[in-house]
């Protein structure tokens, strides 16, 4: 009789491995969760930088989620700063982010995502004077940022994303400033000879859709 | 000891019962449609017989077919999501749902545009035209394109402009792209109000006074202008509202207002991009759902 039972209860184990849902066996992979492909276009207000004027950019972005609670983000940014009125700077960012998503990761219609921000970027910016394009400054850098962000799931293959990051550059900093008054003002550019850091922070958002699970 | 056995008997022959009732077969269609209930004969390579929830029999070509798959009953799935408080796009499919007629349809619009720019007291003419995607009952992709014509001062701007010595500024080139989102306010419905947001950008070029550096040393001495050529690529960021009316099989009617914001700084004066911009007409549509649907009735 003791047979019969082990028999039974071996019987109804094996039944309940085998009713294991789809995507509990899903959940047991290395890479659950990851895939997604995201295509995305963005608008970015950049604040506090050393031209003294507010940013305005505008670009674009893929994201690569590696596993469920991890997710990357490569994009491009173009920006323009009104620098009083008499000269212009231009800053081009082309870079990468690691998105690390500590709870609500999953991707579902009317609910939000929150995440952490880190990354890391190369810049190309120039300063010019409008009236005088030839008085201008060129630098190349490499910057860091981290942040907060949000995505809101329209649906569950469409987000919009709003995020704040802190972007610090590597390099010789690009200082301008104006000297003079009404149509003599000129501008000044500085260039520091030694590495230093400069700062801004950026607020980013962007539309996003997911287009495949490469996974798959 | 026998009873034992035999209750344990029962609950699982109950249990084995109710799970092969509780599971049916899901048919994906390459056309989007989406068939359940259970397949009851196969040739393969050619074709499988599924016999609907409500008792009718769908034969299908196998080159037809996207994929299958074999679910838990919608209606158990159904409760499982309203216990978990969930509700999603994908959920809806599977509960059954239809998606509605507008969903996956494919609209575009030609249209001139008037844009008026308050603060310059300018009005700019455009040609415009938008492709958008509905990825959804409620979201759609768009992408708006505006190709300047032309744009037109108020004589009293104007005249106010010639006295301080000058020309402009006034745009002389102002071709804009926006591509972002769309939110449809309701669903399956045959007028369609909607919400966007569109990150762009100007391609823009302004007629611009462009002074010498004898400006610089003798102040407002005029010395006759030279016409700023450069063109520059400038971010804007836009917000759109507006609706479109479906009334017939593949036009409809559109109408739209949209608030852009942006400066132009490449040339020798900032110059402020906002604008407000009306375009309304008829446009085509295309709903491959609705279509392939009806061959399949």
């Amino acid at each position: 009789m003791k047979k019969v039972l082990l028999l039974l209860i071996l019987g109804i184990s094996s039944m309940a491995s085998f009713s294991q849902t789809k995507e509990e066996k899903e959940k047991q992979k290395p890479l659950y969760g990851g895939g997604d492909f995201e295509l995305g276009m963005r608008t970015t207000g950049s604040f506090f930088n050393d031209a003294g004027g507010a940013g305005m950019g505008v670009g674009g972005q893929f994201r690569l989620r590696i596993v469920k609670r991890i997710n990357t983000e490569w994009y491009a940014d173009f920006f323009t700063v009104n620098v009083g009125d008499i000269a212009t700077r231009k800053d081009m960012h082309i870079g990468w982010s690691v998105m690390i998503y500590p709870f609500n990761a999953d991707k579902v219609k009317g609910k939000f995502t929150p995440y952490i921000i880190v990354g890391h970027c190369f810049d190309g910016a120039r300063v010019y004077e409008n009236n005088n394009p030839s008085n201008e400054a060129r630098k190349l850098s490499s910057a860091v940022q981290m942040g907060l962000g949000t995505s809101y799931n329209i649906t569950d293959n469409f987000d919009l994303t709003l995020t704040a990051q802190y972007m610090n550059h590597f390099g010789k900093r690009l200082l301008s400033r104006i000297e003079g008054e009404g149509f003599s003002r000129t501008l000044v550019i500085e260039e520091n000879s030694k590495v230093d850091l400069e700062g801004h922070l950026l607020i980013t958002l962007s539309l996003n859709v997911k287009l495949f699970d490469l996974w798959k | 000891m026998k009873r034992l056995i035999l209750v344990l008997l029962g609950f699982l022959a109950l249990n084995l019962a109710k799970a092969q009732t509780s599971w049916e077969d899901i048919i994906y269609l390459k056309n989007g449609s989406v068939i359940r209930g259970t397949i009851t004969s196969q040739v393969p390579n050619q074709s499988i017989t599924v016999a609907t929830n409500d008792g009718q029999d769908f034969t299908f070509d196998m080159d037809k077919i996207e994929k299958m798959s074999k679910e838990r009953k919608s209606e158990e799935k159904g409760k499982s999501n309203k216990n978990s408080g969930k509700h999603s796009i994908a959920d809806e499919n599977e509960n059954g749902y239809k998606p509605n007629k507008y969903h996956h349809i494919i609209r575009a619009g030609l249209s001139f545009s008037p844009g008026f720019m308050f603060k310059q007291d300018q009005v700019n003419f455009y040609v415009s035209g938008d492709l958008e995607y509905y990825i959804a009952p409620k979201a759609s992709l768009v992408s708006t394109t505006f190709y300047f014509l032309n744009s037109n001062m108020s004589s009293s701007k104007e005249d106010e402009l010639l006295n301080q010595g000058g020309i402009g500024p006034i745009l002389k080139m102002n071709h804009k792209n926006f591509t972002g989102f769309r939110y449809h306010l309701l669903r399956d419905k045959m007028f369609d109000p909607f919400i966007g947001l569109q990150p762009g950008f100007s391609i823009c070029q302004t007629n611009d006074n462009y002074y010498d550096e004898s400006i610089r040393t003798n102040g407002l001495i005029y010395s006759p202008p030279r016409r700023d050529t450069r063109i520059s690529f400038d971010p804007m960021v836009s917000f759109d509202l507006g609706f479109n009316v479906y009334a017939v099989k593949f036009f409809h009617l559109f109408v739209n207002g949209r608030y852009a914001m942006g400066r132009h700084l490449g040339g020798l004066n900032p110059y402020s991009l906002n604008e407000l911009s009306f375009s309304f007409g008829l446009g085509l549509n295309a709903n491959f759902w609705n279509r392939k649907n009806k061959k399949q009735k």
